[in-house]
């Protein structure tokens, strides 16, 4: 690590990152924000925090180091169960209306991919409204441009057949120089905005995909999050969270569980709106 | 009542070190007073049944887990399948999905490592039977904040690259076979 960070040295700076960037570093777990911190400041040979401040007043490396702490590690159809399930729900609630859905944290597209194909082998795509955030340029970008490492389909193409898909996922793709590239141009369904969970979507959400994205705040944001996600979900919609990740009081009289493995919460639909 | 003089054990291994492990558990006095925090190499897309077959034989409650959930002393608390498991300065737990560090995820590196920072000379790391290196690095952040070492004795090992891994980088406190570790963490709880 090239900068030794006490605990205090790491409070005071992510509260000055948050005023500097808009990003809430100061919310975010201690080991998380030492961790990326530490990496990202030793693979941009940084020695001083003053230098780290200084760099952050150019834009485009800003968005590199917000970027930097968005978690892009996931897979297509992660824990495919879930994909199973949010299917099943599909077929009994959603497949003869119109529905938005919302993911806060568009991370590293997978999530969104995973749902287009979801949503596209059961002939949906044209109710279907998708809104994703992502808190930096290049984040969003990189999701634009839909193009995923060749070495992560061999596990991609495990966990489509796990999600017990009808076609093949050479259809979502084609051959690129950096490996393959999900053909999102196909789909004018999807809204793409730059920032985080206070950007909310115009339209209240039937379906909020939030998985993993919390994991690395404290508990404490975790309410003023799980709070914004509540007001902007429709009554009788659902909320998708990791499978390690709880939505627990006071949220119990406003959601009801309806599978604790995949951690999906429907919120009750005879509440008044606030 | 006596205030244990540790506050936490943290117990790295391969998903070979699964009957290890298990021995240990059901060897372990009820009364342990310190939470055990256990990070195996193990199936990324098998999420249950390890779990499972730990808690048969164990004397303490065993649970993967959720993000956030408090450390509590006497439960067995086992990294869950495709998540980091890091120990945080609040007595919590937090998960992640971040790169996989030596091939694993969970990592035994990051478990031991966010401990030591955590628990400094309070805390007793403990690395089992082994095919890599994992487990290594933070065993050397345990003994860099004076905790206590203890490998397996490599001539009980199945595997014994990972506590070899470990005796490369630190001069381990203790180098045990799995019955002396058991002895030695049921002594600490008298």
């Amino acid at each position: 690590m090239a900068i030794g960070f006490k605990i205090s040295e790491l409070k005071l700076l992510s509260e000055e990152l948050r005023k500097k960037l808009g990003l809430p570093f100061d919310e975010m777990t201690h080991s998380f924000f030492k961790r990326r911190l530490s990496q990202f400041v030793e693979a941009n040979g940084i020695r001083k925090v003053e230098q780290l401040l200084e760099q952050l007043n150019d834009k485009i490396f800003a968005d590199q180091f917000i970027h930097f702490f968005s978690v892009n590690t996931t897979e297509l159809f992660r824990d495919a169960g879930f994909w199973r399930h949010l299917r099943k729900m599909f077929l009994e609630k959603y497949s003869d209306r119109s529905i938005n859905i919302w993911l806060p944290d568009g991370a590293s597209g997978e999530e969104l991919y995973s749902l287009i194909i979801l949503i596209d082998e059961l002939k949906l795509t044209n109710q279907v409204k998708i809104t994703v955030n992502h808190s930096s340029a290049a984040g969003l970008k990189m999701i634009q441009s839909g193009v995923l490492l060749s070495r992560k389909m061999d596990v991609n193409a495990y966990n489509y057949k796990r999600f017990e898909g009808i076609g093949s996922l050479d259809n979502y793709f084609s051959d690129t120089v950096n490996g393959f590239a999900f053909k999102i141009e196909q789909y004018n369904n999807i809204t793409f905005i730059q920032g985080g969970i206070e950007k909310v979507p115009a339209a209240k959400s039937d379906i909020i995909i939030m998985r993993n994205a919390l994991l690395y705040y404290s508990k404490d944001y975790h309410t003023t999050v799980k709070l914004a996600l509540d007001q902007s979900l429709k009554n009788g919609g659902l909320l998708c969270l990791g499978v390690k990740e709880l939505l627990a009081s006071p949220y119990n009289d406003r959601f009801e569980c309806i599978d604790s493995k995949e951690k999906i919460y429907s919120k009750f639909s005879f509440l008044r709106d606030e | 009542m006596i205030r244990p003089k540790y506050k936490a054990v943290v117990i790295g291994g391969s998903a070979g070190s699964f009957s290890v492990v298990s021995k240990l558990l059901s060897q372990l006095r009820s009364d342990f007073p310190l939470p055990v925090i256990i990070c195996l190499h193990r199936l990324k897309h098998v999420r249950s049944g390890l779990v499972e077959s730990i808690r048969l034989k164990s004397n303490l409650e065993v649970i993967e887990p959720n993000d956030k959930e408090a450390i509590v002393g006497g439960k067995v608390y086992l990294a869950p399948s495709n998540y980091h498991l890091f120990v945080e300065y609040d007595g919590t737990f937090s998960l992640s999905t971040e790169e996989p560090l030596n091939h694993s995820r969970p990592s035994i590196d990051h478990t031991l490592t966010s401990a030591a920072y955590v628990y400094r000379n309070k805390l007793i790391g403990i690395v089992l039977t082994g095919a890599n290196k994992d487990g290594a690095k933070g065993m050397k952040d345990i003994a860099d904040k004076k905790g206590i070492t203890i490998i397996q004795d490599p001539k009980t090992c199945e595997m014994d690259t990972m506590p070899k891994s470990v005796a490369r980088l630190i001069k381990p406190d203790k180098v045990l076979s799995p019955e002396e570790i058991t002895n030695y963490l049921n002594k600490l709880a008298i």
